[in-house]
């Protein structure tokens, strides 16, 4: 029996986005780059909620900026993916490549 | 959301999050969509926190940094329930609470059943003896060891998730 662990799909698209944004991805940022790049509208408390359990696999950690007025006083969360999390998106493509393979006549080629 | 998301650098980040759309919104849309917008957002978030919550998955930051520890020593009831879910106080609460019903039946029994024939005795003050006794243990030991073993099975759920 295989040890990969594999992501759910919104997990996958949150931590790639996290890996786009780069050092200084926090969640408002996440949920508008998934609106802008992939037209996907997300739920806050959806992405929270990801965001925990990401952080509560080992897949994520945050680091927390100094608070700031134009955010009333409270702390930014920065996110960043760990090796583990890393792993995990490479573990997850690599089951999702098996399953697309030969189905080019059925699905067509990706863009 | 200070009732459903437990103190910790989560909810300060989530509060300051929502603040900062909002005043992006204000800018863009005007003051009534981003009230608007705003409450939906903080709805969602209370929506999925409490879903979260039933679920045993608090909103609690695993890694936190130095001065996060000390923000988490707050009482809430989402700490509460993380205690709640600690296999040694589940253990430690019951062997108190079937301590203290034993105890109880034990010197009910000793002062109440030999004393008094159970054919002859009040129904109200009947003892229920050692059957009764073996009972309640034998319900406690059943409890402490599904809820005991149901923590663990939730964190490896969770985990295998």
């Amino acid at each position: 029996m295989s040890h990969r662990e594999f992501l759910g799909e919104f997990e996958q698209t949150v931590l790639l986005a996290i890996l786009q944004l780069g050092e200084h991805a926090y969640a408002p940022d996440v949920a508008k780059h998934l609106e802008k790049s992939i037209d996907r509208s997300v739920s806050r408390g959806a992405l929270y909620s990801c965001l925990n359990q990401l952080e509560r696999k080992g897949l994520l950690r945050w680091r927390r900026e100094e608070p700031t007025p134009d955010r009333g006083g409270h702390a930014r969360r920065f996110y960043n993916v760990t090796a583990r999390g890393v792993r995990s998106l490479r573990a997850s493509r690599e089951g999702v490549m098996i399953l697309w393979q030969g189905l080019e006549g059925i699905l067509g080629r990706a863009k | 959301m200070n009732l459903v998301l437990p103190h910790d650098p989560m909810r300060d980040a989530i509060v300051g999050d929502l603040h900062e759309e909002y005043l992006g919104d204000i800018a863009r849309v005007g003051r009534r969509s981003a009230q608007r917008r705003y409450w939906l957002r903080a709805a969602g978030v209370v929506a999925h926190a409490a879903s979260d919550f039933m679920r045993w998955r608090s909103w609690v930051s695993t890694t936190p940094p130095a001065d996060a520890a000390a923000a988490s020593n707050g009482m809430s009831l989402a700490r509460v329930r993380e205690i709640g879910s600690d296999a040694g106080f589940i253990v430690l609460a019951l062997g108190v609470i079937a301590f203290g019903v034993v105890a109880n039946i034990v010197m009910f029994a000793a002062t109440q059943g030999p004393a008094t024939p159970v054919a002859n005795a009040a129904p109200a003050l009947t003892a229920p003896g050692i059957a009764g006794i073996v009972l309640l243990v034998g319900c406690a030991a059943i409890a402490a060891v599904i809820l005991c073993t149901g923590p663990r099975w939730r964190r490896r759920h969770i985990r295998s998730a």
